[in-house]
């Protein structure tokens, strides 16, 4: 079985195309007052996550970043039974060779708050291990000075396929220091 | 027209990743409530006819209507031998289901192929739905021993005579103090009622002996009732106690003595009054 863990998408590469957001004030929970809306494509490099034929597998990990920054002080619980978040992926473009079985199976989603430090570490790790750190050649890209919205992706594959876009939409309950505050991100600032 | 099959978000080897936001949006009782997931219907197909299938999606959520809904699928797992293929999520909507209240998700997939598997599709939902109502309840309790016995029986009788309409014993109201239009100069805070109960169900016994009533005050369509404290006022209606010795009021004895009821907290339960005879200074 192949392993590639982790995979990160990073959108200052172009990995993530027509990733955008809406934060719309909300008037509940009473320790919440900002809900996040993010939504977009994570490109996976050509090459990248191919299986070849039945007897080869893969169970990826694919960190999505979805260039979504938050403001400092922004609070959430990940937790699930905390219902601050919730997150959906779906398979949006994949290549079949028709003549061979295949699977491509997208088994756990979830969304996360990560650090810069945090994702600098992973990075790391990943180029440590061997995994692909990001879709294109070279560098990871420049980090993010704030925490990031990330958006994990469990998936397994065999066959002769391969991976090659995956659809996400995300949302975060949050509290806002100052709710009146827009974040800005390399996709540009809402505000603008 | 196949009956659905059902998945249940709560269950998680029907549904994988579930997921769900509840946000209020500060305009009546709408919530908007976002549900994401990945559900797993397995289905199958062995030859190349277009196989389809209804899925329904059961959310543990009861609203009490939907105001408005978006909702996508996509695929999230799918699997063929050597065959030609098909794989198709047709169809999505979001609706009420009418026996329970609860929200759900109503999908069309369709398969094709010989042999092609559907195993898995995600599913992300956005909907604005009216959700119960703030209100304030509680018992009213009072002791026989203390009050005399009421003036009317509350129960029906066996005989099948007409009831005349029963007089309610009690009143609850919720008031807050607003400053007086009146003289600007000198605001002067004025006990405003917002709303108030005077339901009368039959008394039972409580565990302790004493006669107790549930009431309920419903604040559904009262501007601001949600989000600005208030408080609660309980009253005796005249001739409730005739035959009572002393002066009677009725006191709050639980629950906070200013309610605030937001997004997250509409009901406020267990704000318990209990009829007390007035002390009289000796």
């Amino acid at each position: 079985m192949t392993q590639l863990d982790p995979l990160i998408l990073n959108p200052s590469l172009g990995a993530v195309i027509e990733g955008h957001w809406i934060e719309l004030p909300i008037a509940g929970p009473a320790d919440r007052n900002v809900l996040v809306l993010v939504g977009g494509v994570g490109i996976i490099t050509e090459g990248t996550l191919d299986t070849e034929d039945e007897d080869e597998t893969a169970d990826t990990h694919i960190w999505i970043e979805t260039g979504y920054e938050f403001a400092d002080g922004d609070s959430f619980d990940p937790a699930p039974d905390a219902h601050d978040v919730s997150a959906a992926v779906q398979l949006a473009s994949i290549n079949v060779d028709g003549s061979d079985p295949f699977t491509l199976e997208i088994s756990k989603v979830q969304a996360r708050k990560i650090t810069p430090l945090e994702l600098a570490t992973i990075v790391l790790k990943g180029g440590q291990e061997g995994g692909q750190v990001e879709p294109g050649p070279g560098t990871p890209g420049p980090a993010t000075s704030n925490d990031e919205l990330v958006i994990i992706v469990t998936v397994h594959q065999s066959g002769d396929c391969s991976l090659q876009r995956l659809g996400y939409r995300a949302a975060v309950r949050l509290f806002r220091v100052d709710p009146n505050r827009q974040v800005s991100g390399p996709h540009g600032d809402l505000n603008l | 027209m196949t009956t659905p099959r059902r998945l249940y978000a709560s269950n998680q080897s029907e549904v994988d990743s579930a997921q769900w936001i509840d946000v209020f949006l500060g305009q009546g009782n709408q919530h908007m409530l976002i549900f994401s997931g990945i559900a797993m219907p397995a289905y199958d197909s062995y030859n190349d006819d277009f196989n389809r299938e209804h899925i329904v999606v059961m959310f543990d959520q009861v609203v009490s209507a939907i105001v408005q809904a978006s909702a996508t699928v996509g695929l999230a797992s799918i699997h063929n031998t050597d065959s030609d293929f098909v794989f198709a999520t047709d169809s999505v909507s979001v609706f009420r289901d009418d026996d329970s209240g609860r929200l759900a998700l109503d999908c069309q997939l369709a398969v094709q192929g010989d042999y092609s598997l559907l195993s898995r599709f995600s599913y992300h939902a956005v909907v604005i739905a009216s959700i119960d109502e703030p209100y304030v309840s509680g018992l009213i309790r009072w002791d026989p021993g203390v009050t005399g016995p009421r003036s009317q029986q509350l129960l029906h009788p066996i005989h099948s005579t007409p009831s005349p309409p029963v007089s309610p014993l009690f009143k609850i109201t919720a008031l807050r103090d607003l400053s007086s239009p009146s003289d600007p100069s000198y605001p002067i805070a004025v006990p405003t009622p917002l709303a108030f109960t005077s339901e009368t169900p039959a008394p039972t016994v409580g565990a302790d002996g004493l006669h107790q009533v549930p009431y309920t005050l419903r604040l559904g369509n009262v501007p601001n009732a949600v989000g600005e404290p208030f408080y609660l006022q309980g009253a005796i209606e005249p001739g409730a106690f005739p035959h009572a010795h002393t002066e009677l009021v009725l006191e709050q004895t639980s629950g906070p003595s200013f309610v605030t009821l937001s997004g997250s907290h509409l009901h406020e339960d267990g704000v318990d009054f209990l009829v007390t005879a007035v002390q009289v200074p000796k």
